[in-house]
């Protein structure tokens, strides 16, 4: 009896135990660390940060490789040799950060937002991400878009053609605009860290970037009836509306600007200053005169050089200037291109990535903090300045688009001006004066003057690239467009240790492992040879 | 090995037998053929009858038996049972011998199940505690190199404490745990390894958690790598089981009532591989001087110059160069110092940093009880000072166990143990392209030969770093004092079992345990510090992790009829395992050297993770016996897991074995062949899915700094106050299923000589299906991954296993040789429809990857190559005289050995027993950092020869087109010089080491060394018998005296046997790994 219950009590324990195994045992799978719902402002305000900066000039954006490649800054690495491939980190990381991070949730935004009935967030969603189409296409040319981010539908989305996918872009800006004006149950605000929800400034960004995609397709289609009516509406992008993201001054959670912190926090500087942008801005240049006699006032506000003395210079120098200004070449195998100047070279400054305001003096720009700058300078991405250029450009070469061109091109130069010394008075830094701002609008526009039509377009986009310093992406799509600036060529400037075999990158190289991974995908481009559907060469 | 039990069923067997009217009583005492001590526990029967008893823990036996005649026979596993004629004896007394015959050992199985070789369909593998105690090694995993066929061990670094990596029989999982369940007595161990930070940038050298076994606490270990083996430890068990016995946790009775014996042991480890350097060029390049990270500047007291190199052409260059300034960086920090200093070699400059290490090790265990209670206490501690100053790993191990039988009839049992661990380990790894670091490593294997490192300080008064790159590295000395990870585990594992036998053939057992520790960690980069911005950072992260496990087993053992016996185990298992980790970052620190979160200005977040997830199984295993020849075992379990959808929750997988000893069967009875088995086995071990794998959910706040994929770049959040949130990167098959692999296994295990040659042979085939994994999806898809089930890989592989004693002298000399050959052939069969190929783990943005490919073994490397024309020869650019790199990634190299071969042999005489094991590793592929650093440094004596020019056999290629330039339609072979800096280093890309393809730094990780190397010296017992010892052993170590990896570049000395990538399923690259080390040490073993 004793040995039965024994017997007994084992099995009821064994069979509570086999019991518990019922299906609330094992419902547990839930995971309590991360929310399966959150908010349209929270999924916004990732969204933005992502996208800039993976546009921007900081170590993940697109904006770096492409300044070397419209010869505003020089890094040492392979594009630095024109070699653009498919594993740079740039590419790789913007177009990871670019599809599966902003324009996913963008999307989330439109689903949510529309089940949720709030347009006024989808409207904006839509103009974000028809701006960052737009820039894919600009770099990658056919990418995919109408099968994109549906893994319901298709894990591995077919690639559109890039003439294709702009009509489609227009739409979903005119949509967005439509969105905008709609009752919305939640409305964009501080979440919104671009306009801080001013709906006004997303309507007019989203008229103005239809202006910038006409432009861009101007020499393979007729936009003169819609550009007509874009610039008589009046109702694009204003000053002090300009389409950036400002950083912020706190280190953790670190909200600087990204390329400030990678310049002037983390002891090693990866940008130098292109000595080719730096001779034609400061008048020196014997490779390029388009701009020669003219000093620019905004080189203070450009890049901040560390020495006064180029003798100082920590390593034997490749490119010096008395004044302390030090740089490497592109595509150089010279002897000196290599040593280490942390602390000698000239780096990006206050207007570029919010470092510091050359006062002339110099300075160690290291970890201790005692040289440094606001470090909340915006990324700029589509600015007033730009928008008239682009107007300038629109009237001077489109047959049926009416204005004055000599008036944008004026307005354009004096709207970069105020955008500097918006920076600098945000920074305490002294301002350009108006006397030196009307000294070089003049100069200009006297040479423009004495131009004729292709002197007037290779004028405009030179200031418009000046001007763009510290976002690139669209200077490297105009001069693919128009051929103007004139780029830098190591193998013609008459110096025996710059030189590269390989020619122009006229597209970015498609991301090496996305062409692994989808099968739909075409075979990796010849990045000299396949233009873009606008560069019609 | 044998293995001492008190198998309770045999104890409980014994029932009082009748008084008889015509009765004596016979008594007796058993003891040791080996050395004579007494033996307890030891079955005592009466030949033909129920009467029976078992020895005293003073080996005294008692019996009453009939007047006359009768036949005892004596029996305990693990020993030759013996048979005695008691005729008109009263005392009876025995020696008894140890059972020889291999298929005589007694092996721990699955749950802890007992079971004689000679009755497994499997290969098991065994280590005694002694070959991994006591051999200067403080990893058991380490110590276990070359001693079971079918391990592939891999270090991963020589830091103090650094993971470990196992494997057995092959990587199964493609993006799964490959590592095998650990499991301690009888509670699973947890071995997870998890890293803090990224390990190539700043992350450390990381423990994986099977550290925290104290080597001296082992009693044994069993290895089951295949499913058969593994079929009762559910869904863990496919990639094999480790099962290790402690000495506290097994009930084994000593010998003598008490027993306590005493371990120390001392050793001193030296780094075992430093390159020879080159002392005739300092820092610069191309012949000039510069504050460079590179040698390749001029040569030391040298009246002729050098070349330079401008725009092509070699010209003669005119510096000669006897004193530099004073570094920039010194000469800024000291304005004080000197102006100028000497330029010259500093040949010590990398060896004098590193220092002897010193490991000390000390354990005391006490065991004592009577037939019915034993317990054991274990108490040891470990202190190990690495060769990099400051790291350290400690381990302090408290352990008591013990088993008791009540008067009831239950049998109960506890075990409970508490481990500390600390680690202080250096930052490793060597920091991005374009970003600082503030690794020990990242420049002191290849420092600048000029560089005065330990004739210049280190810091400022301002503890600011200070070093001859500047800003680029930590000065290695201030790194591996101020910057580093600090983990502290404290972890225990307590079980408890009871046991019932309701008759000698049905009994039951329960056990209930749990396993659970805590891991602090703090990472800490000082103010000053090159790294985290100069301003301090502390990461800490607090990992939880808790898991508990029961088990009920019911066994049913009986004879059915006079030659089939069959024992039955049913019951079940629960599983539930916790675990919980939280990262907290601050920065900006306001004291110097206070590692504390108060201490920082600001402080957030830096990400966490949670997980629960449940099993349970129930299991049940037959075993039929023929005639103690023909063996037949059938299991099968069903499990119910909470990672799986409901509907597909249960799943059920079976295994069959068999084996066949011919010898006995046959009445094969031979001087040659003493015995035979031959074996098979079939088997199929199910796997559920991760956690949360099911649906997505969204992250909030990730921002740049967690270095997750999908996280802002560039910032952190919230951003200007305002939260994120991100859509996961993941997406989920809602109808997920289990994932199988099945093996199918033969072999043989034979006996010669009277035993004293014996070989053990496996052949296997593991097929993994249906895997529960990762496809990576392009991005534009929106997401990086899609989790369902897909793929096929699979694991051929031989294991065989020797051991010959050509020598044994009746004075007792012995010589025995053994051996291990270990052939793996891994394969990704298939991934799914359209894809043939995955990315293992992406690296760095255009660096060699490890990649899953159809037709490819398990983490091929894949990477840039030279450009090459039809017949194979390199394209060279006329322009730079180098290499034109391919813009296409292909498979540049294999990391998994081709095969693995040891070969050990030991000599003993009189107490004294010389033993070495040599290890051989063919084949097998490794990306390495430092060889490229080495070459394109110019440090190393392979660099030595540069004066004149070179060219770089080849045709002349087109940069653009990668087709060779023709002339009139015939290639043009290469004629354009470079200067040997530019072959191994080039800024522009294209050349051999530092700026080039891929392909340049795969080197073949063939290795063979000379593991370990003892003497040790057992005190005979007539010299002891005065004292109060009654083991007195000595013994020298030497581990890894000496290795060569041929393939390397001859100056290189390297040591291929390491990885980047801890315990992790990536191996085969190597990012600045801790060399390895070497060690000398003495042990000394008492018991009294």
């Amino acid at each position: 009896m004793k040995l039965n219950k024994r017997i007994g009590i084992l099995s009821l324990a064994a069979t509570l135990a086999v019991a518990s195994g019922c299906d609330s045992y094992f419902d547990i799978n839930v995971d309590p660390n991360n929310p399966s719902e959150v908010t349209l402002g929270q999924l916004l305000t990732q969204s933005e940060v992502t996208l800039v900066n993976s546009l921007g000039i900081g170590n993940n954006g697109m904006s770096t490789p492409t300044s070397i490649l419209v010869h505003q800054t020089v890094q040492r690495g392979s594009v630095d040799q024109y070699v653009v491939s498919g594993d740079d980190f740039q590419i790789t990381t913007s177009w990871q950060n670019l599809y599966s991070g902003s324009l996913e949730d963008l999307k989330t935004i439109i689903d949510q937002g529309t089940e949720e009935g709030s347009p006024q967030y989808v409207g904006v969603a839509q103009i974000l991400t028809a701006y960052t189409y737009s820039m894919i296409v600009d770099m990658w040319g056919d990418v995919p878009f109408s099968a994109a981010l549906n893994p319901q539908e298709a894990l591995y989305p077919e690639y559109d053609d890039d003439a294709m996918i702009y009509p489609a872009l227009l739409q979903l800006l005119d949509n967005g605009i439509a969105n905008l004006a709609q009752a919305s149950e939640d409305s964009p605000a501080t979440d919104d860290v671009i306009y801080g929800g001013n709906l006004v400034s997303w309507r007019r960004l989203a008229k103005s970037l239809k202006l910038k995609l006409y432009n861009q397709t101007r020499l393979v289609a007729d936009v003169s009836a819609q550009v007509n009516a874009l610039i008589a509406e009046g109702d694009l992008l204003r000053s002090g509306a300009d389409f950036e993201l400002e950083y912020g001054t706190s280190v953790a959670p670190d909200n600087r600007n990204p390329a400030f912190v990678y310049e002037y926090t983390l002891g090693n500087k990866v940008s130098y200053i292109s000595p080719y942008f730096y001779e034609i801005m400061t008048n020196q240049s014997e490779l390029n005169d388009v701009l020669t006699g003219i000093s620019d006032p905004r080189v203070p506000y450009y890049w901040f050089k560390q020495l006064t003395d180029p003798a100082d210079a920590q390593n034997p120098t490749e490119y010096t200037d008395d004044n302390g200004f030090l740089s490497i070449h592109f595509a150089s195998t010279g002897v000196n291109q290599g040593w280490q100047q942390d602390r000698s070279q000239t780096v990006l400054g206050l207007y570029a990535i919010g470092g510091r305001y050359d006062d002339g003096k110099g300075g160690e720009v290291n970890t201790s903090g005692a040289i440094t700058g606001p470090g909340t300078v915006a990324q700029r991405l589509y600015t007033h300045f730009a928008s008239l250029y682009t107007q300038a450009e629109l009237v001077l070469t489109e047959p049926g688009v009416t204005g004055d061109h000599r008036k944008l091109f004026e307005d354009a130069i004096r709207a970069s001006f105020a955008k500097v010394n918006a920076i600098a008075a945000d920074a305490g830094a002294p301002l350009i004066t108006a006397g030196a701002i009307n000294t070089y609008v003049a100069a200009v526009l006297a040479k423009y003057d004495a131009a004729n039509a292709t002197g007037k377009l290779e004028l405009i986009l030179t200031e418009k690239w000046i001007a763009s310093f510290g976002f690139s992406i669209d200077a490297y799509t105009d001069y693919r467009r128009t051929g103007f600036p004139v780029m830098y060529d190591p193998n013609t400037d008459d110096l025996p240790y710059t030189g590269t075999s390989r020619q122009y990158p006229v597209s970015m190289a498609y991301n090496s492992q996305s062409l692994t991974l989808n099968q739909n995908a075409p075979t990796q481009k010849n990045v000299t040879t396949d233009r873009i559907f606008w560069d019609a060469e | 090995m044998r293995k001492f039990l008190l198998l309770s069923g045999l104890l409980l067997g014994v029932t009082i037998s009748h008084v008889m009217a015509q009765e004596r009583t016979v008594t007796g005492v058993i003891t040791s053929s080996e050395d004579g001590t007494a033996l307890p526990g030891v079955n005592v029967v009466l030949k033909g009858s129920t009467t029976g008893t078992v020895t005293d823990t003073e080996g005294k036996y008692r019996l009453t038996v009939p007047a006359t005649g009768g036949i005892l026979v004596f029996s305990f596993i693990g020993l030759v049972t013996q048979e005695a004629d008691i005729g008109e004896r009263s005392v009876v007394d025995i020696q008894m011998k140890p059972d020889v015959t291999q298929l005589g050992e007694v092996i721990v199985t699955a749950a802890g199940i007992e079971r004689e070789s000679k009755a497994l369909g499997y290969a098991v593998g065994n280590v005694s505690g002694d070959k991994v105690a006591q051999k200067s090694e403080p990893d058991v995993l380490r110590s276990l190199q070359g001693k079971i066929p079918g391990v592939n061990i891999l270090s991963s670094s020589g830091a103090p404490g650094s993971a470990t990596r196992i494997t057995i029989r092959g990587n199964k999982s493609l993006f799964g745990n490959n590592q095998p369940l650990f499991v301690v007595d009888g509670i699973p161990f947890d071995n997870s390894y998890s890293t803090s930070s990224n390990e190539l940038t700043d992350g450390a050298a990381y423990s994986s958690r099977i550290a925290d076994i104290d080597p001296n606490n082992i009693e044994s270990m069993s290895i089951l790598p295949g499913g058969a083996a593994a079929a009762l430890y559910g869904v863990r068990a496919s990639n094999g089981v480790v099962v290790i016995t402690t000495k506290s946790g097994s009930s084994r009775a000593s010998r003598k009532g008490l027993e306590i014996s005493f371990n120390s042991g001392f050793a001193i480890e030296q780094i075992a591989n430093l390159p020879d350097y080159q002392n005739k060029y300092g820092t610069g390049s191309r012949g000039n001087y510069a504050e460079a990270n590179g040698s390749w500047g001029p040569a030391f007291d040298r009246p002729d110059p050098g070349v330079n190199y401008v725009g092509g052409v070699a010209v003669p260059n005119g510096s000669e160069v006897d004193s530099i300034p004073y570094w920039g960086a010194y000469a800024n920090a000291f304005p004080d110092g000197p102006t100028m200093v000497p330029y010259r070699a500093y040949p010590n400059n990398a060896k004098d940093f590193f220092q002897d290490g010193k490991v000390w090790d000390n354990s005391i265990t006490i065991s004592g009880g009577n037939e019915k209670s034993v317990m054991t206490l274990v108490a040891s501690n470990m202190n190990q000072e690495g060769y990099i100053p400051y790291s350290e790993f400690r381990k302090t191990n408290i352990s008591l166990g013990g088993t008791t039988q009540l008067q009831n009839g239950f049998h109960v049992g506890g075990n409970l143990s508490y481990i500390n661990t600390e680690q202080k380990g250096p930052l490793a790894g060597y920091g991005q392209a374009g970003q600082v670091s503030a690794s020990v490593l990242s420049r002191i294997l290849f420092p600048g030969r000029n560089w005065d490192i330990q004739g210049q300080p280190y810091e400022t008064e301002d503890h600011a770093n200070v070093f001859f790159l500047g800003a680029a590295a930590d000065n290695p000395y201030y790194s591996s004092k101020y910057n580093g990870l600090r983990s502290q585990v404290n972890r225990i594992a307590a079980s408890i079992n009871i046991g019932y036998d309701v008759t000698d053939w049905l009994s039951f057992n329960y056990k209930v345990g749990v396993n659970t520790y805590n891991d602090r960690r703090k990472e800490v980069t000082r103010r000053g510090s090159v790294g985290a911005a100069g301003i301090g950072q502390l990461v800490t992260d607090e990992i939880y992790y808790q898991e508990i496990e029961s088990n009920l087993l019911v066994t049913f053992n009986k004879d059915l009829a006079q030659d089939l016996s069959l024992k039955v185990i049913g019951g079940y298992n629960i599983n539930q395992r916790t675990g919980e980790n939280q990262q907290v970052r601050g920065v900006n620190s306001i004291a110097f050297d206070i590692d504390d979160l108060d201490n920082f200005n600001s402080v957030t977040p830096f990400g966490g993770t949670y997980y629960r997830r449940r099993l349970m199984g129930l299991f049940g295993d037959v075993s039929l016996g023929y005639k103690d020849y023909l063996f037949l075992n059938l299991t099968g379990r069903n499990d119910w897991s909470s990672t799986l959808p409901a509907s597909k929750r249960s799943f059920f997988y079976p295994s069959v074995s068999s084996s066949f000893i011919f010898t006995d069967a046959l009445g094969i009875e031979s001087n040659i062949l003493t015995s035979g088995k031959i074996r098979a086995a079939w088997s199929r071990v199910g796997n559920d899915a991760p956690v949360y794998s099911l649906y997505p959910t969204y992250s909030l706040n990730l921002g740049n700094s967690s270095g997750v994929v999908g996280a802002v770049p560039g910032n952190d959040l919230p951003f200007l106050g305002q939260p994120g949130a991100t859509q996961g990167t993941t997406v989920y098959d809602p109808n997920l299923t289990p994932e199988f692999t099945t093996t199918v296994e033969v072999g043989a295990e034979l006996a010669f000589f009277n035993n004293r040659a014996s070989l053990k042979a496996t052949y296997y085939d593991i097929r993994t299906t249906d895997q529960i994994a990762p496809i990576a999806l392009p991005d534009e898809s929106g997401f990086n991954q899609f989790i369902t089930n897909f793929g096929e890989v699979s694991n051929k592989g031989i294991e065989i296993g020797a051991d010959v004693t050509p020598v044994r002298m009746e004075n007792g000399f012995t010589w025995n040789i053994y051996g291990t050959f270990t052939r793996n052939r891994n394969m990704v069969e298939s991934l799914t429809t359209g894809i043939d190929e995955i990315v293992l783990r992406a690296l760095y943005g255009g660096q060699v990857t490890p990649v899953l490919a159809v037709g490819q073994p398990y983490g091929t490397l894949k990477g840039t190559t030279n450009t090459r024309d039809d017949e194979g020869n390199l394209l060279i650019d006329p322009a730079t005289g180098l290499m034109i790199q391919s813009n296409d990634l292909t498979y540049i190299g294999n990391p998994n050995p081709k095969y693995l071969a040891s070969l050990g042999t030991s000599l003993s005489f009189k107490g004294i027993t010389l033993s070495c094991l040599w290890n051989y590793r063919h084949g097998g592929s490794l990306w390495s950092a430092t060889n490229q650093f080495y070459l394109g440094r110019g440090v190393t004596r392979d660099t030595e020869n540069r004066e004149g020019t070179f060219i770089v056999p080849g045709v002349w290629g087109d940069a653009n087109t990668f087709q060779p330039i023709l002339d009139d339609g015939k290639k043009i072979p290469n004629t354009t010089q470079v200067i040997l800096n530019d072959v191994y280093f080039q800024t522009a890309g294209g050349s051999f080491a530092i700026n080039s393809a891929d392909e340049n730094s795969v080197y073949d990780a063939t290795v063979i060394r000379l593991s370990e190397v003892g003497v040790s010296y057992d005190f005979p017992k007539t010299l002891l018998s005065k004292t109060p010892f009654g083991v007195l052993s000595l013994s020298f170590t030497g581990r890894n005296l000496f290795y060569n990896a041929p393939n390397f570049p001859k100056h290189s000395n390297y040591d291929p046997e390491t990885s980047s990538f801890g315990a992790q399923n990536y191996t085969g690259i190597e990012y600045n790994a801790a060399p390895s080390v070497k060690r000398y040490g003495v042990n000394l073993r008492v018991t009294f």
